[in-house]
């Protein structure tokens, strides 16, 4: 079973993107959400994820500073990482790319969008 | 400001037609007597010199009586003064205006209003005054005197609360007028700080959109549910399509058979139908809810906002911080240059010539 964590501070945005996440063929058991950075890295280290989908701006802990921290430390290295944004200058998503995410979506954005990125990060 | 008796009587007029027709015959018989003692009263007050009213003279003889009595025409303009100080400082059509504004308010304008008709009454010197002119002239101290004794402190209470409430209206339509003009800006209230709304209309966003994201899920699982039973619909048309196709085949001759399966095409050309339409108010669905992400979309320029305010903020602050802990200074008020009177050259030479001499 595949197993993915969402994480955002918008509360909308989470079930926006879980949505998604349900149209694409995952079921509500299938993942998880988490507010900002600090519990995302706790469930990160309770739990084995697939995937993460997160946001860059967040408060405590921002997800650029998850994703560099999810790729310095702990068990999911190599787990993919998608960052869903409202970031979408060059420079950021360049810096992004550098810190160690796998793929990019500026919102907004639809559910062909994630299929497509998701599909992308999975198949490697 | 004052409100003379022709214009209290035409205001009980009005409360009587208006109000209670079994008040009506009463008010007829006072109006006149009212209306007589105006007369006696406007006469007394056009003329220095009493004159005996030919009006009273038609009153019975005790009216005649008082008629000679009030020849002392000081005790008369005395009276009458005292009575129209009191009429002015009593009644006025502000306050009854504000009084039945009130009484509107209330709901309780059947009451209310009976009350001002009774205070009007006894102002008006109406009650009780059609038989002796004695009456009338007691009637007319005993108002005076009531008025003092009871109505008057309520009134003036009334009247000053009004007044402070005149007043106040008349500071906030200039502080409205001024704002808008630009030369003084909104108050630092809560409703005006411009970061604390912001981030409210951010909050208050959030939690409405979430609300709309209820709904929609609701819809979202409803045509779920509806699709599963549309799903056990199907099954059963699938068995019983295939029964009828059995029996048919066996018996080609019995026709209900041939058109229980043709009924049973058509229903699932329904059911396809329904799902089409959930398959559509889903995707429908799905979008509105991808719509929703200019609310997070929003927030977040709101809050580059409130940060760019926060920052200016900062740097005002620190730009016109004063690093000396002193008394406030002194400021002149006219300095050459300034628009305005400023007294220099020879206007000051005469002035102080002036005090010199």
């Amino acid at each position: 079973m595949m197993r993915i964590l969402i994480v955002d501070d918008s509360s909308t945005m989470r079930r926006i993107i879980g949505n998604v996440v349900m149209q694409l063929g995952y079921a509500k058991e299938d993942f998880d959400e988490a507010e900002d950075g600090v519990k995302a890295w706790k469930l990160l280290s309770e739990s084995n994820y697939d995937v993460i989908l997160t946001d860059w701006n967040m408060p405590n802990m921002n997800g650029l500073d998850l994703v560099k921290k999810v790729r310095a430390e702990g068990a999911h290295q190599k787990t993919p990482i998608i960052m869903i944004t409202t970031e979408g200058g060059k420079g950021e998503v360049i810096t992004a790319l550098k810190a160690g995410v796998n793929n990019y979506i500026v919102k907004p954005f639809n559910a062909e969008v994630l299929k497509e990125k998701l599909d992308g990060v999975l198949k490697k | 400001m004052s409100m003379s008796q022709e214009e209290i009587e035409a205001l009980m007029n009005g409360l009587d037609i208006s109000d209670d027709e079994n008040e009506s015959s009463e008010s007829t018989d006072t109006t006149v007597d009212t209306s007589e003692i105006d007369e006696l009263i406007s006469q007394t007050q056009n003329e220095e010199e009493l004159e005996p009213n030919p009006v009273l003279e038609e009153v019975n003889d005790s009216v005649e009586e008082l008629s000679t009595n009030i020849e002392e025409e000081p005790k008369v303009e005395e009276m009458l003064s005292f009575d129209e100080t009191e009429t002015s400082d009593t009644v006025d059509n502000d306050d009854i205006d504000a009084l039945l504004k009130d009484l509107e308010a209330e709901g309780s304008s059947q009451e209310g209003e009976t009350e001002i008709f009774d205070d009007l009454e006894n102002n008006s010197l109406s009650e009780n005054s059609s038989d002796d002119f004695d009456d009338i002239m007691s009637q007319i101290d005993g108002i005076t005197e009531e008025t003092q004794s009871t109505n008057e402190p309520v009134q003036v209470k009334e009247k000053v609360v009004e007044e402070d409430i005149n007043a106040d209206k008349i500071v906030k339509d200039w502080t409205d007028t001024k704002i808008n003009e630009g030369v003084i800006p909104l108050p630092a209230e809560k409703d005006t700080k411009v970061v604390s709304q912001l981030n409210q209309v951010a909050n208050d966003s959030e939690e409405k959109v979430s609300q709309i994201f209820d709904v929609l899920s609701l819809s979202l699982d409803n045509n779920n549910a509806f699709r599963a039973k549309v799903s056990e619909m199907d099954e059963l048309l699938v068995s019983q399509n295939k029964l009828l196709m059995s029996l048919h085949a066996k018996f080609p001759n019995i026709e209900i058979f041939k058109s229980n399966i043709e009924k049973i095409e058509e229903v699932n050309k329904s059911l396809e139908s329904m799902k089409s339409i959930m398959n559509e108010e889903d995707m429908k669905i799905f979008e509105a809810m991808e719509l929703m992400q200019f609310n997070d979309i929003n927030r977040q320029k709101i809050e580059r906002v409130m940060s760019v305010i926060r920052k200016l903020s900062l740097y005002l602050n620190n730009l016109f911080e004063d690093e000396y802990t002193d008394q406030e200074i002194a400021v002149a008020k006219h300095i050459h240059g300034d628009e305005g009177e400023v007294l220099i050259g020879e206007d000051l030479d005469k002035l102080i010539e002036e005090f010199g001499k």
